[in-house]
């Protein structure tokens, strides 16, 4: 059990970075209400068991957890991402929502280890080196698959914003 | 053909662009009160409940708890013994006297007779009746 210092750096650790844990956990499931879910258990058992104690990198180890349980909980029953269209992953900015949906688009379409490298290292901010720890990978695979996902990215977005902006100026 | 640095450069505003994304922040965690916590509290109120309820079973067996059930049915009984709708009686106050154990006795099971009888407006008692003969007859005495 966790004592009264642990439990309020647990909870500090789930404030700051509860929106890319999530965020995560949704990039391996593709939808964020089972992912909001796991994160939730995964803070709740560290509370319980007191897991965090000796712990150096504490931030690549609680992705490595909610990777961990997200999928040990779909494992057997999740062949692939299916994108659910009515939850947003981002709050976007000036709330353009269709960049928004591009963008969770073009992430459930690339490649499930590429995907995840993005999410780790862009909104989760780690480092090769750590995401290298969290997905048992060497840092080099993690830097290669990393560029090979902003390049799709980059043409998947501009692909799809071209597509938004000809059906806008087809309706107008 | 990207060059290296232009890739290297692209990657960045790519970056910067993503970035300006937030993630859904998810709702609070939800159970600050720890598992363990609760079920010692569950085991807590468990045993209150399994005291209180010892504590009316015992009151309930209690021996002066039979005791006071026990007077209370005994008072009910000789207040039914006792009761009686008629007005006390000459013949009743006799056998009151021959059944009781002392004089006092008798005077406390009067009480559970009824009081006189209501005579009707019209009507005079035989008592009235008797007295006021007395007082003509006094009054003829010289």
């Amino acid at each position: 059990m966790s004592d009264q210092s642990d439990i309020a750096e647990i909870e500090w650790l789930y404030r700051e970075h509860g929106p890319a844990l999530v965020l995560f956990a949704s990039a391996i499931a593709g939808e964020s209400s089972r992912a909001q879910d796991v994160v939730q258990q995964v803070f709740l058992k560290l509370i319980r068991d007191g897991s965090l104690k000796g712990v150096t990198e504490k931030r690549a180890y609680v992705f490595a957890c909610v990777r961990n349980t997200m999928l040990n909980e779909v494992k057997g029953r999740w062949r692939g991402v299916s994108l659910d269209p009515e939850t947003a992953w981002f709050d976007p900015p000036m709330r353009d929502y269709a960049a928004e949906s591009n963008l969770r688009q073009s992430l459930i379409a690339l490649p499930e280890d590429q995907r995840q490298v993005v999410v780790l290292h862009v909104w989760g901010e780690l480092t090769f080196s750590e995401i290298a720890d969290v997905l048992n990978v060497s840092p080099n695979t993690a830097a290669s698959r990393y560029r090979y996902a902003l390049a799709k990215l980059r043409d998947s977005m501009r692909g799809k914003a071209e597509t938004h902006a000809k059906g806008k100026g087809e309706i107008s | 053909m990207i060059e290296p640095d232009e890739e290297v450069g692209k990657n960045r505003e790519l970056e910067v662009y993503l970035r300006s994304f937030r993630p859904v922040v998810p709702k609070p965690l939800s159970v600050t009160l720890p598992l363990r916590d609760v079920r010692r509290s569950l085991a807590l109120l468990a045993a209150s409940l399994a005291t209180v309820v010892l504590l009316v079973a015992a009151l309930i067996h209690h021996p002066w708890i039979g005791q006071i059930r026990r007077y209370h049915d005994s008072v009910k009984t000789d207040s039914k013994r006792f009761h009686s709708e008629q007005p006390l009686t000459i013949g009743a106050a006799n056998a009151l006297l021959t059944s009781s154990n002392s004089f006092q006795a008798a005077i406390d099971q009067t009480s559970h007779f009824e009081g006189a009888i209501a005579i009707p407006r019209d009507k005079r008692s035989a008592l009235a009746v008797l007295s006021e003969g007395e007082v003509v007859q006094q009054r003829k005495k010289p």
